[in-house]
């Protein structure tokens, strides 16, 4: 699979080739089509939800089309600049590069052509079983990554249907059973507990995607937050009525986070969204089902991260090495889940964009851009 | 989406099948650059401002070419087919006047690239060829002439919006450009003072412009940037449609000067032998001196401090003068306390009592005394036409209405106003008036026109005129028609900006009877093409403020007194 996967990013015969393989392997059943629970139930909430695939689709294929142009050079040595200034800062922490996250990242010209189109991608409608094969369609990853980041998907959409199917009574063993199920294949799985911080900010591509790509980051993450936001409010809500409610909250928040001002956006996330930030309770009650969310969006990122970063070779490789280090079940695990939740908060809550429930409409941090230095910013809003 | 990506794949499995005829169906998308031009009535058009349609066809156009003249015709009758959701434009590769284009009689809108940059810049060889792109993605469908492989592209991008690029075989006209046979620009002797002149006013430490060029470096640097912003007309701030250009304060690149700057970093912007580096000599610090002399009268507002981030809106202030008898204010001058966080300051002169802006906002014509407005990047000083001024009656006040950028930082402004005043009172007052029109904007649309007019009933001397809207303006004219008929336009702002809403002074202000009618006519953009519209998806109502929408025309003239 690995030498198709190489082929795959040199010519269009070889992304055909991925391309077919993928439809093949992907034709099983959708677990989440248009025809779940949550589909019925919440169609505006599914649709943005699929949307969240298209976008982590399309921005992979974005970045790509954006570091292969000759007129990006200018970006790509930027951003290395950028990268040494923040190897320089000896911060050992991933949100760190939080202070350089000025949404005017060193591609932006490249980033803001596409971002409206990104912004349309959101709001349109999508087929359930079309955006099942777009990562595929798009060539870039090779098929480890792929089968890994779509067992990902039909596992958060089952844990969805699990707190949304009222035939399902006992839910705690049903999440149970869903772990269980997706660690099955070891190969496509990722790690049910957290990852060493190290893997997401020690290598040595890291910060790339966030860095290079502020917008295209902030998006996917915003996306992230909704999906993660959803499971807080399904595993918290004590009536049909109080869950009807914070569904029509939660897809306000998210809109709001995708709301511009002069032409630019001020509340997208400029950290990673991760479950004991979003969603304690979810986190709390089923911690292991958390971290692979978590170590699922970990990963995208990661591999964000190697495809934005300039002028390295066999990236298909490195992906492929990134998911390994992922679904390894021993190696590259926080030593504690203290040292984790310590790691993921110290972000920011805001900045990862706000508990699912709640609501935080004014940074927790204690430092502000005002202090970075970086006076071309406009992430949080003022207090209202 | 629907069924475009199980298509695709279905057709690549087909093709893989088959043999090697789909196997452009996975060819990464060819990027183009954004691009802006007028057309032959001088309407705006910029590709990524077409995201509510699902291609964009470009027909590369040149009269004198009979295939360009077949391939026209071609494109006519696709038009009829596709017009629902494909924009059809053509690109006047020799930019002949507007008159001989509208002669023409195009069945679709004729761009007009001056000095072929678009052309260039898309790589176009010849009259005819036609570019499809994807408005979405800045990509290209397709590339050919007008045959049936256009006609199967369009059919394809229809069917499934992730269409593959595709290319066919064009039999034009080719095109010459001259930067094949130039040298590249020199960067000190011709690219430096084109910057100095028209961009560092702003792009300097510590100005309006959010990086400055104080160097070649920082400009070399900035360079795709630059070429972005120039190519969609963005930059410089405050363009007019110079088919009617009677402003002496509209900010625009002559087509000699984008040509230069555009070859010079299409040629990958060298440094050029010279030592000096004029933008190095540009004074970092801008200080508002008075230009005028000293004041007869300086006014402090009030302290803002503006949060480091944030949206933010409108402050209004008003502020109660000293004076106790008339004065007659001759010129005046803003002093910014903070440039970099003004977006906007406007200064009326009302009544004691009155309260302002309840009454601005019912009311969508009155007679008002405006002082000035401060706008970044603009001169700060304004002096009256001689043997005019704007009355402050005793005991009135100052109405101001301020609006800030956040800025990254806490900063505070303190903007202080000069006035100078006539020694005798001038024969004219100078008066403005807003005409105004209430709206509702649906929820994404990408053209919903609005119009304003007003009818003098007085004898006036018209000196400026001012478009205001929010976020989702789009474009505002003003049109003249005297009391005998004739009709002319004084100022069209084809592609209005939030950023920037100047006063535009005409170079020859005109006096016009009762019976003269100013028709103010524009447009907005609630739809996701629109990149300053905060929320494409939300229904707009009239406002003043920010997230609301407004649509006035304000018109400066002076009356006998």
């Amino acid at each position: 699979m690995n030498s198709i996967a190489r082929l795959a990013l040199t010519s269009p015969l070889s992304r055909l080739l991925v391309a077919a393989f993928a439809a093949i392997a992907f034709s099983s059943p959708a677990t989440a089509g248009d025809s779940t629970i949550l589909a019925r139930k919440y169609p505006e909430l599914q649709q943005l939800l699929l949307a969240h695939d298209v976008l982590q689709a399309r921005v992979y294929e974005e970045i790509v089309l954006t570091i292969e142009l000759p007129s990006a050079a200018i970006g790509q040595r930027m951003l290395l600049d950028k990268l040494d200034e923040l190897e320089e800062t000896q911060t050992s922490h991933y949100h760190s590069a939080g202070n350089h996250l000025s949404l005017l990242g060193p591609h932006r010209v490249f980033e803001s052509r596409v971002t409206p189109g990104l912004l349309g991608v959101v709001y349109e409608k999508h087929d359930a079983d079309e955006v099942r094969p777009l990562l595929a369609e798009i060539g870039n990853l090779p098929p480890v990554a792929l089968q890994t980041l779509q067992r990902g998907r039909e596992f958060v959409e089952q844990l969805i249907d699990v707190y949304l199917n009222p035939d399902i009574e006992n839910k705690e063993q049903a999440v149970a059973d869903a772990v269980q199920d997706y660690l099955s294949d070891g190969t496509h799985s990722v790690a049910s507990r957290p990852k060493s911080d190290a893997l997401l900010s020690d290598h040595p591509y890291a910060y790339a995607y966030p860095v290079a790509f502020p917008q295209f980051s902030g998006l996917t993450w915003a996306s992230q937050w909704l999906k993660i936001a959803l499971l807080e409010i399904v595993v918290t809500a004590e009536s049909d009525a109080q869950l009807d409610a914070d569904v029509t909250r939660l897809i306000s928040l998210y809109n709001a986070k995708l709301i511009r001002q002069h032409s630019g956006f001020v509340e997208l996330p400029s950290d990673i969204p991760t479950s004991p930030v979003i969603a304690p309770t979810f986190y709390e009650k089923y911690p292991d089902a958390a971290y692979i969310l978590d170590n699922l969006e970990s990963l995208k990122v990661v591999i964000g991260d190697v495809l934005a970063f300039p002028d390295l070779e066999n990236r298909s490789k490195q992906i492929a090495n990134v998911v390994a280090a992922y679904t390894d079940k021993q190696a590259n695990l926080a030593t504690d889940d203290m040292k984790y939740l310590l790691f993921v908060l110290r972000g920011g809550i805001y900045n990862a964009g706000g508990p699912a429930r709640g609501g935080l409409t004014w940074s927790d941090r204690n430092w502000s851009r005002e202090q970075s230095e970086n006076p071309h910013v406009s992430i949080s809003p003022q207090p209202r | 989406m629907s069924s475009k990506v199980l298509s695709t794949l279905h057709l690549a499995f087909s093709g893989f099948i088959v043999g090697l005829t789909t196997l452009t169906t996975y060819a990464a998308p060819e990027r183009v650059g954004d691009f802006a031009l007028l057309d032959e009535q001088g309407v705006f058009h910029q590709l990524s401002r077409y995201q509510h349609r699902d291609a964009v066809v470009l027909l590369a156009y040149d009269n004198n070419c009979d295939a360009a003249q077949d391939a026209a015709a071609t494109l006519a009758a696709l038009q009829t087919q596709f017009d629902e959701h494909i924009q059809f434009l053509a690109l006047d590769v020799n930019a002949m006047d507007r008159a001989t284009e509208q002669a023409w009689n195009m069945p679709f809108p004729v761009l007009a690239d001056e000095m072929k940059l678009v052309a260039e810049s898309l790589h176009i060889t010849q009259s005819a060829e036609v570019l499809v792109f994807n408005p979405q993605r800045l990509s290209l469908y397709y590339r050919g002439g007008a045959g049936q492989a256009l006609q199967d592209s369009l059919d394809a991008i229809l069917a499934s919006k992730s269409a593959a690029a595709t290319s066919a075989k064009i039999e034009g006209c080719a095109i010459a450009y001259d930067s094949d046979a130039e040298a590249a620009p020199d960067y000190s002797t011709e690219v430096a003072p084109i910057i100095v002149e028209h961009c560092a006013v702003c792009h300097r430490e510590d100005g309006a412009g959010p990086f400055p060029f104080d160097s070649y470096y920082s400009l070399a640097g900035w360079s795709p940037m630059v070429q972005e912003v120039i190519m969609n007309k963005r930059m410089p701030p405050m363009q007019v449609d110079t088919s009617y250009d009677d402003t002496s304060n509209a900010h625009f690149l002559s087509h000699e000067k984008r040509k230069t700057i555009m070859h010079w970093i299409q040629a990958g912007a060298p440094r050029g032998n010279a030592t000096e580096d004029p933008l190095a000599q540009v004074p970092l610090e801008k200080i508002f001196n008075w230009q005028l002399g000293e004041p007869d009268y300086v006014i402090d507002t009030p302290k803002n401090v503006i949060p480091a981030v944030g949206i933010l809106d409108y402050i209004y202030t008003e502020l109660v003068l000293p004076f106790t008898e008339d004065k007659w204010v001759s010129a005046f001058q803003f002093a910014p306390g903070e440039e970099r966080v003004i977006h906007n300051l406007s200064v009326f002169i009302v009544e004691p009592e009155s309260d302002f802006w309840a009454e601005e906002r019912q009311a969508l014509t009155s007679q008002r005394r405006f002082l000035g407005s401060f706008v970044p990047g603009e001169n700060p000083a304004t002096v009256f036409p001689e043997g005019t001024g704007v009355l402050i009656p005793a005991g009135h006040k100052l109405a101001l209405q301020f609006h800030y950028y956040s800025h990254g930082r806490v900063l505070q402004d303190i903007t202080t106003i000069g006035l100078y005043f006539h020694e005798k009172a001038p024969s004219h007052e100078i008066v403005t008036r807003p005409v105004s029109a209430k709206l509702t904007l649906p929820a994404k649309s990408p053209n919903q026109t609005v119009e304003a007019s007003y009818e003098f009933s007085e004898s006036a001397t018209l000196l400026a005129v001012r478009p205001r809207m929010n976020q989702r303006g789009k474009n505002m004219k003003f049109d003249l028609t005297l009391s005998g008929g004739e009709t002319e336009t004084l100022v069209s702002v084809p592609a209005y900006n939030y950023g920037w809403q100047p006063q535009y002074w005409l170079e020859s202000p005109r006096k016009i009877g009762p019976g003269a009618v100013i028709d103010v006519s524009g447009a907005f953009d609630n739809s996701l093409s629109n990149p300053f519209n905060p929320n494409f998806r939300q229904e707009v109502q009239w406002g003043f403020d920010s997230g609301e929408e407004m649509f006035t025309g304000y018109l400066t003239y002076s009356i006998a007194r």
